[in-house]
């Protein structure tokens, strides 16, 4: 890319952002007009992730009457929401709500949890909260009988894994990982969020190389909504924290994985400085494979503050 | 049950016979199962981890060898023994009524009867293979030592249960949950859809199923086998029923027929049918059952005369319990010496007693590891002696040690194991991690992983740079490090894994505060605590933290130089904005 080229797409992405930021546009006409590829709202997190996923179509774009629908959350830790290595449960709730909504057949909120399922259920509130729009929705799973062999077509360098069976079956996974740094991967966001829904993560670090592993398994657990909660940013200590929280009361939102953690990379400092998308190794080989694009500048971003 | 097979042998004498008291036996058998499904019922529970109203261990607890063992090995009496010693007070009103009616190994063992049971004439002097074994068990009690485990059925029977057949139960169950699957989906039933079975494994299963199917094998030479001829538990109660209150009495009506000896299944009737042994008598009324003259019946009656009490079989039982001490002591001499090292090098269950009165209370019942939850207790074989084996130890391969959970305590009816306070509990420390640089994927491979910081709840893990490696590597912060295990259980690295926890540092109090002692050693073993490091700005050598890449390309000349992967192309820097200062 030429250098000119660059400072345009820079200044056709600034636009974006300043039309939407500055309120010109009235929500109405917000969703007339064709779904921008990443959605960011700023707000309280249960209504930021509606108007995200509002802006991008509404959920009725993604999931269909009668489909099965996962949600991954990141809902591994025994932690308070406030410590930023869990979702919001608000979050959980709002798509999964709208999920319901649109006509699922089903809604499963999964995690792979990396301590006691229980207290990771319970402690992050994401359980309790999804109690109230249904029975049951909410699993951790660390049965090997809840996983299945699955193979990774597209994998370069991890070519098999056990996956959750349920996410094999489901029509529609929506990533909803809430924004945190990772200490090996850089920053841990929906690509690297995928390995919450396999047996095996411990291969990932050993057998292969992390960063090509993520895409991989990215390449077969390709979620149709990427929804990040970045309520509360882990910039520091992730993924299990604690470290720095930026409280940012936004939600990041794109039918491409790819381009919501490259937005997210760039919105919000990471160990105290700024970083663009490419520099974290996992997320561009994800666009170099042809996941999604990282080339934010160039991409529809809509901003709204509620 | 055996119990309805005697009756049955002597079928027409049985049918014609009106004045058979079968509902004596009945009583006997209804109140032995409601005691079996009641044991198993409670260990259920605790292998479930569910809030049971009754004590979980409320059978190890009615032992009386566990209990009088125990109080002499470790010097102690505490409540959890209670029962035991209750049980061995009611003896001399009572008899062996426990061996009989509430015991659930002697229910087992009657299981094991009906379906291989025969009779054969076995020496009388093998009875006093169980006073032996008492005479072991309690001499090295004296010396502070306990073998409670050797032969103590409670125990043994938990081990049976707990560690072997209801895992294999769960197993099955386990495996077979996803042939349920498809119904449970089409209908959308999610309690089974989702129902996860809990299926641990134990070390040392295959050596308890192979001891059991020995004492369920002895059926074939008698019934009862176990109880008659080894259990010291029956042997401590027997030495106190010499004479109970409630006891068997024959009438004039005998016409010495002899069948009620052939019945006992503890051949406790003398040559002499109206004389009963009463020490290995079980109350259990068979004898009254096959009677065909009605002459037996079991009154509550004064002990003061009564001709019907047969000699003790065993001749000069002082002498025999002499020999045993001493002969409990010169092996128990001969164990320790064998057992040297007596190491501390195990890693004990949170809340675990100094090493020597760990090993004199526990009983290797197996309780605290049926009950933990993540499967990281199991019975180790020799890593703590030849006295130590069956002992809890924590194997974080299996499973990791949980800071907020205290089953195990909850299990420990002896206080090998203390119950704590959640606010205690953190501060347990059980050793402490090592990392492996020679098979650490970071240290050696210079790989991403970090797996070990990632799950730490203490945040013990610190990642340090390293010259030369474009990775951060693991360090353990030990003051922090409560030796929890979640490095070792999530570490990826195979067949060892690279960072393991030893007994290293561990604080084990038989009192006071774990808090404190942890402290006064300088010790911060907090869950909530910040870590104080961050990854320090610019100390990669590209001044990144890990997962990032500088922006410029690689063919710049002084660049990183980390090689970018094939079909990179580069930005070229920006003028302003994003390009992090190193």
């Amino acid at each position: 890319m030429k250098r000119r080229d660059f400072l345009k797409y820079q200044l056709h992405g600034a636009l974006w952002l300043a039309a939407g930021a500055s309120g010109l546009v009235s929500a109405e006409s917000l969703f007339a007009e064709a779904a921008p590829d990443v959605a960011v709202v700023k707000g309280a997190p249960g209504a930021a992730t509606r108007a995200a996923v509002e802006l991008l179509g509404g959920m009725k774009a993604f999931v269909k009457p009668g489909q099965r629908v996962v949600i991954k959350p990141n809902m591994s830790f025994p932690h308070p929401v406030e410590r930023g290595s869990n979702t919001h449960p608000e979050v959980v709730t709002a798509l999964a709500a709208m999920c319901k909504e649109a006509g699922a057949s089903r809604v499963l909120v999964l995690d792979h949890p990396l301590s006691s399922a229980e207290r990771c259920l319970e402690q992050s509130g994401i359980r309790e909260a999804c109690q109230a729009i249904e029975e049951d929705m909410v699993h951790a799973f660390t049965s090997p009988s809840f996983y299945r062999e699955a193979d990774i077509p597209k994998g370069e360098d991890m070519k098999r894994n056990q996956v959750m069976r349920d996410v094999l079956e489901a029509d529609v996974l929506i990533a909803a990982p809430t924004a945190k740094s990772h200490s090996s991967a850089g920053v841990s966001l929906s690509l690297k969020g995928m390995m919450g829904l396999i047996l095996d993560r411990g291969v990932m670090h050993g057998r292969h190389e992390l960063d090509e592993a993520i895409v991989d398994l990215a390449s077969l657990l390709k979620a149709d909504l990427t929804v990040i909660d970045s309520s509360y940013v882990l910039t520091t200590g992730g993924p299990s924290g604690p470290g720095k929280v930026i409280k940012a009361d936004t939600v990041i939102a794109s039918r491409d994985m790819v381009a919501a953690d490259a937005t997210c990379v760039a919105s919000f400092e990471w160990y105290g400085r700024t970083f663009k998308p490419q520099q974290v190794n996992h997320i561009r080989r994800a666009a170099e494979r042809g996941l999604g694009r990282l080339d934010i500048e160039n991409l529809h971003t809509r901003t709204l503050t509620l | 049950m055996q119990t309805r097979r005697a009756p049955g042998r002597s079928g027409p004498a049985r049918l014609r016979n009106k004045r058979l008291r079968l509902p004596r036996p009945r009583a006997q058998r209804l109140v032995q199962a409601l005691s079996l499904t009641l044991f198993l019922g409670l260990l259920a529970a605790a292998f479930a981890n569910l809030a049971s109203p009754v004590a979980e261990n409320l059978f190890l607890r009615l032992d009386p060898l566990v209990a009088l063992g125990t109080a002499l090995s470790a010097r102690d009496f505490p409540a959890g023994i209670v029962p035991g010693l209750l049980v061995l007070a009611l003896a001399p009103l009572l008899g062996r009524l426990f061996c009989g009616w509430v015991c659930p190994m002697g229910a087992t063992v009657d299981c094991a009867d009906a379906l291989l049971a025969r009779r054969r004439r076995l020496p009388g002097s093998l009875r006093q293979v169980k006073y032996w074994l008492l005479a072991l068990v309690l001499g090295s009690a004296l010396l502070g030592v306990s073998l409670v485990f050797l032969a103590a059925p409670m125990p043994l029977l938990t081990r049976l249960w707990g560690l072997v057949a209801y895992p294999l139960a769960a197993l099955s169950m386990e495996k077979a949950l996803p042939l349920m699957r498809p119904v449970a989906d089409a209908l959308d039933i999610r309690t089974l859809l989702f129902l996860e079975i809990r299926a641990p494994l134990f070390a040392t299963m295959g050596f308890v199923a192979v001891f059991f199917g020995l004492v369920f094998a002895a059926s074939r030479l008698s019934p009862r086998f176990w109880c008659r001829y080894v259990c010291p538990a029956g042997a401590s109660l027997a030495l106190l029923s010499r004479r109970p209150v409630w006891r068997r009495r024959v009438s004039e009506k005998c016409i010495e027929c002899g069948k009620c000896q052939r019945a006992c299944p503890m051949q406790a009737i003398a040559d002499d049918p109206h004389a009963t042994r009463h020490g290995e008598c079980i109350l259990c009324r068979v004898c009254a059952g096959v009677c065909p003259t009605g002459a037996i019946d079991f009154p509550v009656s004064l002990p003061v005369l009564d001709s019907q009490i047969a000699q003790p079989t065993m001749a000069g039982r002082r002498a025999v319990l002499a020999a045993g001490a001493t002969g409990a002591a010169g092996l128990v001499v001969g164990g320790l010496g064998l057992a040297a090292p007596l190491q501390a090098a195990t890693v004990r269950p949170p809340g675990s007693a100094p090493e020597d009165e760990f090993l004199s209370r526990c009983m290797r019942c197996g309780q605290c590891a049926l009950a933990c939850p993540t499967n990281i207790i199991q019975p180790v074989w020799f890593s703590s002696g030849v006295l130590g084996v069956f002992s809890p130890g924590l194997t974080p391969v299996r499973g990791f040690c949980d800071p907020h959970c205290h089953q195990c305590g909850k299990a420990c009816p002896t206080l090998a194991i203390r119950p704590l306070p959640l606010q205690e509990r953190v501060w347990a420390k059980l050793g402490t991690a090592e990392v492996n640089r020679e098979t650490c994927l970071a240290w050696k491979d210079k790989k991403k992983c970090l797996v070990c910081d990632e799950v730490c709840p203490y945040g013990a893990v610190e990642l340090k740079p390293e010259p030369g490696n474009p990775v951060y590597v693991p360090h353990v912060d030990e003051k922090r490090c409560a030796g929890c295990g979640y490095c070792e259980h999530f570490c990826p690295v195979r067949p060892a894994r690279a960072i393991r926890v030893g007994s290293k540092n561990q604080i084990r109090l038989s009192s006071g505060s774990l808090q404190s002692a942890a402290q006064a050693t300088g010790l911060s073993l907090s869950l909530k605590q910040d870590k104080t490091w961050g990854i320090p700005a610019g100390s990669d050598e590209h001044g990144l933290p890990p997962g990032f890449s500088p922006l410029e390309e690689s063919g710049t000349p002084g660049a990183g130089s980390e090689p970018l992967p094939p079909g990179f192309s580069p930005l070229e820097p920006e003028p302003a904005g994003g390009k992090p200062s190193s």
